[in-house]
């Protein structure tokens, strides 16, 4: 029995280096496109224009200080950068046109359902994919559940 | 003693076990080759990054793995092809230490399936799709394929113009672009044949430095010009080489085109545009086209990572005429500040920042 105990250790040792390895990286691309779901969900359930409209301003608005948030935190490479600035103009775009600021028309109250599921569906076809450690991930899930 | 001598050659077993990089799931192949059948499609999904999306109910989906559960349909459909699919998916590790075979290689002929394959990249840093090549060579009992009828179709993240890094999560050292893409799909093919038609379901390969890539490789292309949404081409027309084997390829992808249009047009508020290019009518002015595209490169600050826009938009047609061999399916986005343009000219460009 004791001459088993050296390989149950090693293979206990490996199953938590795995555990480890996989809770280290997190997906940002993931987690934003869970957070705008969420978002949409709760644009089309509200009634409200003006609810809408705030639901959409807020989310974009937290996912923004998420963005800044790694864009400072983050140990990012040169192309992951890049990415994560195209993502801040993309969302500064829908908050903009939303507004109707920076030339465009403010979104109509009939058509806010179909502009959420449009700035849903623009992150989610963006070609990104961008991991984080897991103290970046942590501060990102409080910024867009806390704040 | 014994018993320990007896557990150590076990796991010794396990571990070279683990190390061959193909596992056969299931096989009803024969030893006797098969005549050759009447036409080949090629799958390759990639899965092997981000690519989650929401359907319109809110449920979260893989787009990777709704484009399987298509290729399957159709592989099964296919009543006189032989399909081949690949599915490239992460990469997962037992116990954290032991690479495992995560991806998918699943035979079809005449509709049924023959072989079902795990594997994984024999190399960290090898060529792409040069295992995917190498599983296919192993089963692949066909020697008269000179007449045979190729379709190749992709389906992942945009192909990059320069080698990209980590453009598979799991094998970032897979050097993947154009070029590599290129060399890597022709090994499917018997040497100095093209494929009737090549589908690229991705973002933005719809451009005039991939057409050029592809045209010694292919006679028809479709790919899209700018984003297409959860890079999902239909590939149920494919059934066109059963209803209609002697359709032209240009009239299959056509009708693809047609097909993923009606349904991105029901689902999306994004652009669609989805482009036939036949590539005997681009060879007069490709190479034209391209230098333009070039120039407009190096002398504007283009951002690789922006999606791409209408090189018409962006002056690089002002040029020439570039419409010959071209037919687009063209819908405008809903919102953004291209809601209002009422035409594409078929062909993408990389913007400046």
């Amino acid at each position: 029995m004791k001459k088993l105990i050296l390989p149950f250790l090693l293979v206990t040792i490996a199953l938590g280096t795995h555990v480890t390895a996989t809770a280290q990286s997190y997906s940002l691309t993931e987690t934003l496109k869970e957070h705008m779901n969420e978002t949409t969900e709760h644009v089309k359930a509200s009634e409200n224009a003006d609810e809408k409209r705030e639901i959409l301003n807020e989310s974009f608005d937290k996912m923004m200080k998420v963005v800044d948030k790694i864009e400072t935190k983050a140990q990012l490479s040169g192309d992951e950068l890049a990415q994560i600035q195209l993502l801040k103009d993309e969302i500064q775009e829908r908050s903009n046109e939303l507004n109707g600021l920076d030339g465009y028309d403010e979104v109509a109250d009939a058509d806010l359902d179909d502009f959420s599921d449009y700035s849903q569906q623009m992150m989610e076809q963006a070609n990104r994919n961008i991991t984080l450690s897991l103290t970046t991930a942590l501060l990102i899930v409080i910024i867009l559940l806390l704040l | 003693m014994v018993r320990s001598l007896f557990f150590f050659s076990a796991l010794t077993l396990f571990l070279f076990a683990g190390c061959s990089t193909y596992k056969s799931i299931s096989s009803e192949g024969t030893a006797e080759p098969d005549p050759p059948p009447d036409y080949r499609v090629i799958y390759y999904i990639h899965g092997d990054s981000d690519y989650l999306f929401h359907d319109r109910g809110g449920i979260p989906k893989q787009a990777d793995d709704v484009a399987l559960s298509r290729a399957l349909q159709t592989a099964e459909e296919a009543n006189s092809g032989e399909v081949f699919i690949f599915h490239h998916k992460n990469q997962r590790k037992w116990a954290g230490l032991f690479p495992r075979r995560s991806n998918r290689f699943y035979h079809f002929k005449n509709g049924e399936l023959i072989n079902e394959i795990k594997y994984r990249p024999e190399n960290n840093d090898e060529s792409f799709l040069a295992t995917e090549s190498k599983l296919f060579d192993s089963i692949n009992t066909h020697s008269d394929l000179d007449r045979v009828r190729n379709v190749f179709l992709f389906f992942g993240h945009e192909i990059p113009s320069e080698p990209a890094t980590k453009y598979h999560s799991s094998f970032p050292e897979i050097s993947v672009d154009r070029s590599s893409f290129t060399e890597g799909i022709k090994h499917f093919i018997p040497e100095e044949t093209k494929y009737d038609v090549t589908v690229l379901s991705s973002c933005s390969n719809g451009s005039p430095e991939m057409a050029k890539e592809l045209l010694p490789v292919t006679e028809v292309l479709l790919a899209s010009p700018q984003n297409l949404h959860l890079s999902h081409m239909h590939p149920k027309k494919l059934s066109m080489f059963e209803t209609n084997p002697d359709a032209p390829a240009a009239d299959i992808a056509e009708a693809m085109a047609e097909e993923t249009y009606r349904e991105l047009s029901s689902a999306v508020q994004t652009v669609i545009t989805l482009t036939v290019y036949r590539m005997d009518e681009l060879q007069p002015y490709i190479k034209n086209l391209n230098t333009l595209v070039t120039e407009y490169a190096e002398t504007h600050q283009i951002n690789p990572f922006r999606e791409n826009r209408d090189c018409a938009d962006l002056g690089v047609l002002d040029g020439g005429e570039f419409n010959s061999g071209i037919k687009t399916f063209y819908r405008a986005p809903a919102f953004g500040r291209e809601s209002n343009k009422e035409n594409h000219s078929g062909w993408g460009c990389k913007p400046t920042d």
